[in-house]
């Protein structure tokens, strides 16, 4: 057996698929509940939009299955990204 | 003199078939690294969508700290509509990848037209969306140094460039489709769905965290 139909084997069916589905929908309705909360609402809230995006991630793209490269292709971008959703709004209030 | 011709002939049938398994193992080697190839370039190109989004996020972010009155005109309830489909849509992306992979193929094609047809309403719930704010005076015009418009600017631009992405999934998922009609993909190679598949579920996860950031915080 080659590494690929390995890779085949280990891949999830479809109740893993639906299941997933399940709590990301389960998730969503947590999320619009959060929303009435007074306190601690925006932390609660990006966890599990965070949660939910992983889940995807993992399950729906296979990283979870596949090589370690990948998961390091995300988070790099990823962890740049949100440098700059914070570095970028003092800079845009000093060029304006 | 009869055995000795035989038992030359099978060291030759033996070369043979080993060159041959040699050959087979190097071709197989060779698909599994040009498929790994391609998946970690699907990858890298992922990557650079991140940071594409991660700069309108951030103009958004900038706008709605300078306006966050303008977020109450924001319609919740249509747009947590629209993430329930696109979260069943990428679910019926992996349906087709399943189906495939077990050779059902009318569940392959009917998974890949509900794909379609989810990605088709969420894309006429956004233009609904769009006309209903428009009405309540949020546009994208204005100059970027007005405070007026700003809000609007980074809502428009993030929303509108991930719409653009929902439609090349949804011409891709109707090239996938008439290719899977054509018989194109089988049991032992179904690549080219699980590479657009990629695609699919990041445009979903990019709506993930925008129904968050920009919706629901």
């Amino acid at each position: 057996m080659n590494k690929s139909e390995e890779h085949e084997h280990q891949l999830p069916g479809e109740g893993t698929y639906f299941t997933v589905f399940l709590v990301l929908a389960l998730l969503t309705l947590v999320e619009l509940l959060v929303t009435y909360i007074p306190v601690i609402k925006i932390p609660l809230l990006l966890a599990l939009a965070a949660t939910k995006a992983w889940l995807v991630v993992q399950f729906y793209m296979h990283l979870r299955y596949d090589s370690k490269v990948f998961t390091w292709a995300l988070l790099i971008p990823v962890g740049i990204g949100l440098l700059i959703m914070i570095i970028i709004q003092p800079l845009a209030t000093i060029v304006r | 003199m009869t055995e000795h011709i035989t038992a030359n002939s099978l060291t030759e049938v033996e070369a043979v078939h080993g060159v041959q398994a040699v050959h087979s193992a190097e071709t197989a080697h060779e698909a599994e690294s040009s498929t790994e190839n391609r998946k970690f370039a699907m990858w890298l190109f992922l990557a650079s969508e991140v940071m594409l989004f991660s700069v309108l996020i951030a103009i958004y972010i900038y706008g709605r700290l300078q306006q966050p009155e303008q977020h109450a005109v924001l319609n919740i309830p249509l747009t947590s509509l629209n993430t329930f489909l696109l979260l069943a849509s990428s679910f019926t992306v992996v349906r087709a990848l399943a189906a495939i992979q077990i050779n059902d193929r009318t569940k392959f094609l009917r998974s890949l037209a509900l794909t379609g047809l989810l990605g088709t309403i969420f894309l006429v719930i956004q233009m609904i969306e769009y006309s209903n704010l428009g009405h309540e005076g949020l546009t994208l015009s204005g100059s970027p140094t007005d405070p007026k418009s700003i809000f609007g600017m980074g809502f428009f631009t993030l929303t509108a460039f991930h719409g653009a992405h929902v439609f090349i999934g949804i011409i891709w998922t109707a090239r996938v489709f008439w290719g899977a009609f054509n018989g194109k993909f089988t049991q032992e190679d179904h690549f080219g769905v699980e590479f657009y598949g990629l695609y699919w579920h990041f445009v979903d996860v990019v709506w993930i965290i925008i129904f968050s950031v920009v919706y629901l915080i």
